[in-house]
């Protein structure tokens, strides 16, 4: 039987098949049981590798102010002014001490933001919670504001439909609650202590560096061809299209929402 | 010829902002140096001023292409000056760190260590992929044709995780 090239079936995992090429090659796949196993192996091995990858960044150092400065200005009013693209890219620091205190009383919690690297990133501000009510409120809309208050978290776009989700040195205590979306945005939310991580993000990426206890919540879109979710260096999660693969215990929800602990 | 009516146009603020990230990190793996990584895509930037032929979209690949040069010029620079001077061992110690700290360093040297074992090429084309280039941009960046990109990149893969995790199951058993 002939099977389909290796080079064909990583051109598939990698989006770079088209037309009839394509349909040929995925005809023949959903019939070949040993053809499936050599893409899953291929797209595990991708995986793998940008979760390998992923140890090995650091944030880009600060840049030098004006080092363009001087240079002729080209036509049509171009010029390359680096103090200009600073402050999109500034360091945020958002001051989560009063709903911190709210969750875990006498505990300054602290957050901040590395290098934003994407002008589509969006940080989710935090507002100082209202004081607790006198008496338990009932759930229903000031509930979800104020616990929307408690939390803060960061959102990018999909960069060519993929969206890569990156904890590293997450706590055992940690709880991650991972869900589909329809919006356009993969988000990362953070309660409790967890919200004191480092976050940082790039094109369809977000990392998020010692979150501790406490909660995450990640937001997939639907819209995206591929999201994964990788924990101290090892995938947990793939949604690929409508699919979704777990790789530890976990807990499912209503509206594919799924729950799991950081894995020691 | 092409003159300043007809130049492309690119907006160097906007290029920087959405290609520096991505250059800086690709990068950084390649030379695993941060500060050598951060200068060398300034540098390629600063070379771009001169290239005013260049469109948005080529610029990026040019810019990356450019990197790499520049990194693989360092490098033999670098290569030349240790053989001139006098080699002195250096005993590698073992530094007191925290155990979880001890192994997320054991494990990027692992990470180091598997690129490494990668040809120069392979290595650039797989970190190229990461940042999201498409097989014919990649082909032109290795100089290699574009049909052949996805065997390499597969094999690349294939040999990547061998090293990287040798204890993983490598069950081929396609007929």
């Amino acid at each position: 039987m002939t099977h389909v090239a290796e080079g064909v079936l990583q051109a598939l995992a990698d989006g770079e098949l088209s037309g009839e090429g394509r349909r040929v090659a995925e005809r023949h796949i959903d019939a070949c049981e040993a053809c499936r196993e050599e893409l899953e192996q291929l797209r595990s091995a991708s995986l793998e590798l940008a979760g390998a990858l992923s140890l090995l960044d650091h944030p880009a150092p600060q840049r030098r102010d004006n080092l363009f400065a001087g240079q002729p200005r080209r036509e049509a009013q171009r010029t390359w002014g680096m103090s200009r693209s600073l402050p999109r890219a500034a360091v945020l620091v958002l001051g989560f001490a009063a709903a911190a205190s709210a969750t875990i009383p006498g505990s300054p919690v602290r957050a901040w933001l590395g290098d934003l690297m994407s002008p589509e990133t969006r940080v989710v501000a935090v507002s100082t919670p209202a004081p607790a009510p006198a008496e338990p409120q009932p759930t229903g809309t000031a509930a979800a504001v104020e616990e929307a208050a408690a939390e803060a978290g960061i959102s990018v776009l999909p960069s060519q439909g993929e969206v890569r989700i990156v904890l590293r040195d997450a706590s055992p205590e940690l709880t991650v609650h991972a869900l589909v979306v329809d919006q356009p945005r993969a988000g990362v939310f953070a309660r409790g202590e967890a919200a004191a991580a480092r976050f940082s993000t790039g094109p369809g990426r977000i990392e998020v560096e010692g979150a501790g206890s406490g909660e995450l919540r990640i937001e997939l879109p639907r819209s995206s061809r591929l999201a994964t979710v990788m924990v101290n260096g090892r995938e947990y999660l793939i949604r690929e299209g409508d699919q979704l693969r777990l790789f530890v215990p976990a807990q499912y929800g209503a509206e594919q929402k799924v729950s799991f602990k950081v894995q020691p | 010829m092409i003159g300043p009516d007809t130049a492309p146009t690119i907006d160097y603020n906007a290029l920087y902002q959405r290609v520096h990230p991505s250059l800086f990190r690709y990068l950084d793996r390649l030379v695993g140096d941060t500060d050598a990584a951060e200068d060398v895509a300034q540098e390629a930037f600063v070379r771009l001023l001169n290239r005013s032929d260049l469109g948005e979209e080529a610029a990026r690949l040019w810019l990356f292409t450019v990197a790499t040069n520049l990194v693989r010029d360092r490098g033999r620079a670098t290569a030349r000056r240790q053989r001139l001077l006098s080699a002195v061992p250096i005993t590698p110690s073992r530094e007191s760190l925290p155990d979880e700290a001890l192994e997320r360093k054991e494990r990027i040297q692992a990470v180091r260590e598997a690129l490494e074992q990668l040809s120069e090429r392979d290595r650039q084309m797989l970190l190229m992929r990461e940042e999201g280039f498409k097989y014919s941009e990649i082909a032109r960046a290795v100089d290699v044709a574009p049909g052949s990109v996805g065997t390499l990149v597969a094999r690349a893969l294939k040999r990547f995780v061998e090293v990287y995790r040798p204890d993983k199951d490598d069950d081929d058993s396609r007929g």
